[in-house]
């Protein structure tokens, strides 16, 4: 017995030494990270720091570990990979790592420049992902990361309330503020508060940066301020909403398009359909907009030129019948594999896809959603990153790192095309009623003409003349006498800088109709 | 960052519902409800191109009607066989209308001997008479007929403009005598003092602008001054020379740019 207590003694002993010579150790690698962080070696600090963070049995050290490899990997421009880190640590909480602060600024600013994507951001912020936190604790400069991610998730849920509040939480001087906004925007709409939905995206089109990402924003709003106008059946001021989308920007053809909407509406037919032509102009005609085809058949239909309207009818079915066959046949194979569609759009969209050809209108509308664009922009750094982790090959090996951040990075992509594929998916079925829709749109007006019902289809086709009296010229302009106009005739060849002020120049043939 | 646009989702298919359940409904309306739809070309301007179905009516890319242009150019007179003579040209010009306008414009300039003048001096010891035009006082009317563009190859859209001038001024030749030498007979004349004068004439032109802003043009133009000099103004010995009108035709052509204020 006694030496078994004399056994037990030396062990303890000896652990005790242990102990103390491995919180030496540990110490003295803190001190190293630090030094070489200092000295700006971020890949040895990097390093370092992450065996002291995989391998340390001292939290606090463990804790500084985590903190000194997440600013050494943002340092060496991998942002992805150091929000793994920051990630860990604010999942930890305010009360558990002192660098909650630090690590949720730095997520927030991360993710303001290159996008970390949804799926990882509800993750940390939203009661969905589990993270649930208490708003006190949220430093002020990540308060506009936190709120607007919280409001994004109560808006994906339709808790709109919830959703107005925490946008209106955003602070003013933060990144998030004007997209905040423009949900606020969305909000009061869907709740009927049109003039205020009005508002909200005035403010967001005047206060969007001038880079690509600011440009997308305004013309997002400055559509929406239109699509309003047009809710509320003010389609001249919805017309000059739409005529200030830029040229350059992606949302320009819908903005011809629904302004054909807009001018049909108030009568004004040549207008319409000089929209119209332009949308269906050669140089889009990789372009899905199906219903500009019905739209033409009825200001067709409405000026009794009924030759024009079967015309389009058949352009419609000639264009979009054989899409049924492959939209079937992609609904069928890509319900079970996201990441398959999202590289099918993919590769579409980078030019190498060489099937499905009919459905290539499809994946080109596919391809400019925020839902392509988001997964693509998280693919796309993860790859990026993925090739530089080669640059630290050897140190990053021995240690771990390079494996850990592979799989991390790995993962990251994978789920990014997953949840790409799935939302790309959802609107491919959306696609398919719309145009099974419209194809039973042409089947009626059709049939309603080979009735001889015509005059009662016209009369049912109701639109405003209250504003008749405004005339438009080309490019969503109003006409004004005092201003000098210059005149191209169409013969037949389209020019790239006449796409948007085509006016058509073509009279009803009511009145011989009406005659016969 | 994914921030919703689905306002506009909801209005297409408003549009297209609200025409669907119209076009359901469409059967039982009566036909005493029937609205004609009245000739759009009514509501268009009355332009150009009436005859085409689809025409391009936008506001024009660059006007010149009520506005002054004022610019400078390089003239270089390419009729002359033995000298060149080069001219900076200002001009300025009120613009009436698109298609009328005046301008104005004054050259000053001098002549370089070509080498064929040389040589036959020097060889042949043959001089030859020259009308050296120094200046151009021009006023003419401008009419500009033509309104164009074209594409180039990158893709970048080039505007354009022909015009026609025509008018009159008054053009300045510098004698310099220098042909004059003792005669055969070896009597020596004593040619005037070199000098300048003025003749009046009449131009005719054709030019191209082509804008390349909606304030700045460069300028092409083609232009023959045609005036009449007096032989005795050139003469060595002008006391004994007789008057004798002959018609010089200057063809200029003159490379410049241009501001509209």
């Amino acid at each position: 017995m006694n030496s078994l207590v004399c056994h037990f003694r030396w062990l303890v002993r000896i652990v005790a030494v242990g102990v103390c010579l491995g919180a030496q150790v540990a110490s003295a690698n803190i001190q190293n990270v630090s030094a070489l962080y200092s000295r700006g070696d971020y890949p040895a600090a990097a390093s370092s720091a992450f065996q002291l963070y995989s391998s340390s049995r001292n939290a606090q050290e463990k804790l500084n570990a985590g903190f000194f490899l997440a600013r050494s990997l943002q340092a060496l421009d991998l942002p992805y990979a150091a929000s793994r880190f920051y990630g860990a640590i604010v999942r930890q909480g305010p009360m558990n790592n002192p660098f909650f602060r630090q690590a949720f600024e730095q997520l927030g600013a991360i993710n303001s420049t290159v996008s970390l994507g949804q799926a990882q951001i509800v993750q940390l912020v939203s009661s969905r992902g589990g993270g649930s936190l208490n708003s006190e604790s949220i430093p002020g400069s990540a308060r506009g990361f936190y709120f607007y991610y919280q409001g994004v998730e109560s808006f994906e849920d339709r808790k709109y309330e919830a959703a107005s509040r925490n946008f209106k939480a955003v602070p003013g001087g933060s990144p998030y503020y004007l997209r905040a906004q423009f949900h606020l925007g969305v909000i009061a709409n869907l709740e009927g508060r049109h003039s205020q939905a009005i508002s909200y995206f005035s403010g967001v089109a005047s206060g969007a940066r001038r880079d690509d990402e600011g440009e997308h924003l305004r013309a997002s709003a400055i559509m929406n301020i239109a699509r309003v106008e047009y809710e509320t059946k003010r389609y001249n001021e919805s017309l000059m909403q739409y005529g200030r989308v830029g040229r350059d920007s992606d949302l320009w053809l819908d903005a011809q398009f629904e302004g054909s909407w807009a001018f049909f509406m108030i009568q004004k037919h040549n207008n319409a359909l000089g929209n119209l032509h332009t949308v269906q102009a050669p140089f889009f005609e990789n372009r899905f907009y199906p219903e500009s085809y019905i739209l033409q058949s009825i200001t067709f239909l409405r000026l009794c030129r009924f030759d024009e309207t079967k015309e389009s009818l058949e352009k419609f079915r000639d264009r979009y019948q054989p899409l049924f066959g492959e939209l079937k046949k992609l609904i069928n194979d890509y319900g079970e594999n996201p990441r398959g569609f999202y590289k099918l759009v993919y590769d579409f969209r980078s030019g190498s896809l060489s099937k499905f050809k009919e459905a290539w209108p499809l994946f080109d509308a596919l391809s400019r959603t925020d839902a392509f664009r988001e997964g693509a922009i998280a693919v796309r750094n993860s790859d990026s990153e993925l090739a530089r982790l080669s640059r630290y090959g050897g140190k990053w090996a021995s240690s771990g790192l390079q494996e850990e951040l592979r799989d991390f990075l790995g993962k990251k992509k994978a789920v990014a095309a997953d949840e790409a594929g799935r939302k790309l998916y959802r609107k491919l079925g959306t696609q398919r009623d719309y145009l099974k829709e419209l194809s039973r749109q042409t089947e009626f007006i059709n049939a309603e003409m080979l009735l001889n019902r015509v005059d009662a289809l016209r009369a049912s086709l109701q639109v405003s003349t209250a504003e008749k009296r405004i005339n438009f010229i080309g490019g969503f302009q109003t006409l004004n006498l005092a201003q000098e106009l210059e005149y191209w005739p169409f013969q037949g060849e389209y020019w790239e800088d006449e796409l948007g002020y085509y006016v058509y120049n073509i009279a009803s043939s009511c009145l011989a109709a009406k005659k016969k | 960052m994914g921030w919703p646009k689905q306002i506009g989702g909801g209005k297409r298919r408003l549009g297209l519902l609200a025409c669907a359940m119209l076009l359901l409904i469409g059967p039982f309306v009566s036909l005493g409800g029937v609205a004609f739809a009245e000739g759009d070309p009514e509501d268009q301007p009355k332009g150009l191109f009436d005859a085409y179905d689809v025409r391009v009516i936008r506001p024009r890319f660059f006007t010149k009607a009520r506005r002054a242009e004022f610019g400078g150019q390089l003239s270089v007179v390419m009729n002359q066989t033995f000298i060149y003579t080069y001219l900076m040209t200002g001009i300025l010009n009120y613009h009436f209308t698109e298609a009328l306008g005046v301008e104005l414009d004054g050259s000053f300039g001098f002549s370089l001997d070509k080498e064929d003048k040389t040589l036959l001096k020097s060889s042949f010891n043959i001089s030859t008479q020259i009308q050296r035009t120094q200046y151009q006082f021009l006023g003419s009317l401008v009419w500009t007929p033509l309104y164009g563009k074209y594409q180039l190859a990158s893709g970048k859209l080039i505007y354009f403009d022909t015009f026609l001038i025509g008018g009159g001024g008054m053009t300045g030749i510098d004698y310099q005598y220098d042909h004059c030498q003792a005669s055969s007979s070896g009597t020596t004349v004593t040619p005037p003092a070199a000098n300048t004068k003025g003749y009046f004439g009449g131009i005719i032109g054709i030019g191209q602008r082509f804008f390349i802003d909606k304030n700045t043009s460069l300028r092409f133009e083609v232009r023959d001054n045609i005036f009449s000099v007096n032989e005795r103004d050139g003469s060595c010995d002008p006391e004994y020379a007789a008057d004798k009108a002959t018609a010089i035709n200057n063809v200029t052509m003159q490379v410049g740019a241009s501001r509209f204020l």
